[in-house]
């Protein structure tokens, strides 16, 4: 099945996307698409029967989000620990990702005309090499997509990501980038790998299970929570639009505990490292100025430190996308070279 | 623009019709409980009696019980009955925390208000024991309780805040970056183990592996991240007068969760 489906939506359904878009949608939908293993095993399935029926209810309902007017959705495909199952299945869900990036890659054109931008979250490193570089050429042909989203969670885990952030921020400060003191809540969230996301307004998880698994356990902080008592192969249309009418009826309460919520205090205004720095420099060059610092001269040099930092990151994920395209161009060279 | 109208009225009583159901099964579950366990339900049981229905009744018990109010309107007394509950059946590690960090600022009324409640209990089971709370900086307290032995059970209790989820974590950040700015660890040396032991200080306390989180919100609001990457969470409606069949019924739901830890 392809990645993207252009079937007619019917009256009914029609009708149904009509009123639940008359309240709040939720721009950003995460899923957990938990259950494949089972609905093969209770339809005396192989494993790998299950796994490729679950990707063909995520092309489902990607069609099903967007015709709601959820804009974005991460789903969580292969987490780190799911390298721990046997190798067998490791292998058969590489094999499953290997071809649906060769098809992705096949579907260039529906993809352009959709406008679809397809992001992969998570340590590619750990993944074979020519996944690595499908990965590679699936983003990078999608990258300036903007009317949807799609991140695919793969060899990912929240505690990894947040680790990674937190290297990333260590780098900025060790490079003399950005101070500690500019360490912040939003800082932090443009070190993750969802740094172009907003947090997701939705959670789902399939299964009936009602635990997090490590995903995205930064960004859902604040995300509605909807644990769906059905196997993920067997998620209709009927049970993303409950999920949403769900959505809709915390959507008052969590807006009003976000706004009661205290505001970011890791970030004091008066932090001590660039008040000194600048008191300092002020007695140095002005001997008589005394102690008086410019509160929004350190603002200013504080945004022009993240706006440095931030560049040098975005570099970093180019480059990061580059690297596994460049070393196939490598490989191909010297299997030419030796021709 | 009519027929915007008519979805949205429509909508409306999609959402009327849910909560009416809602109420009309609030409705009936108390008329039950009435009718069924009489009057006294929530009022303090004794340890023994707490026992013998928990290990009558439970598969397997929470290590690490989060008791996460996600209402407006606190009631200390209910949280503190949940929490003498929670140490009678013999959970050994208790969290509580709401997402405007009340219960934080005010642990001291937490803590009295829970000696008045285990008094109770044991005079309800004329079982007196001597008790002790032993405060830390850390505002983690240790009271003792259970029997006629005040060293059989040491449930440790602490009560947290949003300041100790994301704002902790920040802190962590900044503290690992001076570490590697001084080169005291390298950058690579930022992985989970090592966070981990960072996030926990000098605590050993598991992860909670049970939240119940009490309120009409279904969301965490904050409570812990890093912690809670495998955490069951159990909704119950409201921490308002719940009484001991509901928390009883949310630690069985909990002993047939089954974690796969990925495999």
């Amino acid at each position: 099945m392809s990645w993207i489906r252009e079937n007619k939506r019917s009256l009914i359904h029609d009708f149904c996307v009509r009123v639940l878009k008359s309240g709040p949608i939720p721009s950003h939908v995460a899923i957990i698409m938990d259950g494949n293993r089972r609905f093969a095993r209770k339809n005396n399935f192989d494993r790998a029967v299950g796994h490729l029926r679950g990707f063909d209810k995520l092309a489902e309902a990607l069609e099903w989000c967007w015709d709601l007017g959820i804009t974005e959705v991460t789903i969580y495909a292969f987490s780190i620990e799911n390298f721990k199952r046997s190798q067998e299945e490791v292998d058969c869900l590489m094999e499953l990702m290997r071809k649906k990036f060769a098809q992705l890659m096949e579907e260039k054109e529906l993809i352009e005309k959709y406008s679809v931008c397809f992001r992969v979250l998570g340590d590619w490193n750990r993944l074979p090499l020519d996944i690595q570089q499908m990965i590679a050429k699936s983003v990078a042909m999608t990258r300036n997509n903007n009317r949807a989203f799609l991140n695919i969670c793969i060899s990912y885990t929240s505690q990894d990501e947040i680790c990674y952030a937190m290297r990333n921020l260590a780098e900025g400060v060790s490079l003399g980038i950005i101070d500690e003191s500019d360490i912040s809540e939003s800082l932090f969230e443009k070190c993750l790998y969802t740094k172009k996301s907003a947090p997701p307004d939705l959670l789902i998880r399939t299964s009936g299970e009602v635990r997090l698994s490590d995903f995205l356990l930064w960004q859902s902080s604040y995300s509605v929570l909807s644990f769906v008592r059905v196997l993920w192969p067997e998620f209709s249309r009927w049970h993303l639009y409950s999920a949403v009418i769900f959505y809709q009826r915390n959507y008052n309460a969590v807006q009003k505990a976000r706004t009661s919520m205290p505001t970011d205090q890791s970030q004091p205004d008066t932090d001590c490292h660039p008040v000194q720095k600048l008191s300092e420099q002020t007695a140095v060059n002005e001997p008589g100025a005394g102690k008086d610092c410019n509160r929004q001269e350190l603002q200013a040099q504080r945004q022009e430190r993240i706006g440095k930092f931030l560049l040098y990151l975005e570099q970093k994920d180019d480059d990061r996308i580059d690297r596994p395209l460049q070393s196939q161009d490598n490989r191909d060279d010297a299997a030419y070279n030796q021709q | 623009m009519t027929t915007t109208i008519l979805y949205r009225v429509l909508l409306v009583v999609v959402h009327l019709t849910i909560s009416l159901k809602e109420l009309l099964a609030v409705i009936c579950c108390r008329m039950m409980k009435l009718l069924t366990s009489g009057v006294g339900d929530g009022e303090p049981r004794s340890v023994p009696a707490i026992k013998h229905e928990a290990s009558r009744r439970l598969k397997r018990l929470p290590v690490h019980l989060g008791i996460v109010v996600v209402e407006e309107d606190l009631h200390v007394v209910d949280i503190v009955k949940i929490v003498a509950w929670s140490m009678a059946v013999g959970i050994s590690y208790i969290t509580i925390y709401d997402y405007k960090g009340w219960c934080k600022k005010n642990k001291a009324t937490i803590l009295r208000v829970l000696e008045e409640q285990k008094e109770k209990m044991e005079t309800n089971g004329q079982n007196k024991t001597k008790c002790s709370t032993v405060n830390n900086s850390n505002g983690v307290i240790n009271p003792l309780t259970g029997g006629g032995d005040c060293q059989r059970q040491k449930p440790k209790l602490q009560i947290v805040g949003p300041e100790d989820g994301r704002q902790h974590l920040i802190s962590v950040a900044r503290h690992l970056s001076h570490q590697v700015l001084n080169c005291e660890i390298k950058n690579d040396d930022i992985a989970v183990p090592f966070v981990d032991a960072v996030i926990r200080g000098n605590d050993l306390d598991p992860d909670p592996d049970l939240v119940m989180k009490f309120g009409a919100v279904n969301s965490l609001l904050g409570f812990l991240p890093w912690q809670t990457r495998l955490t069951e969470i159990i909704s119950l409606p409201t921490h308002h007068r719940i009484d001991f069949a509901s928390f009883l019924t949310a630690l069985d739901q909990f002993g047939y969760t089954e974690q796969r830890y990925g495999k």
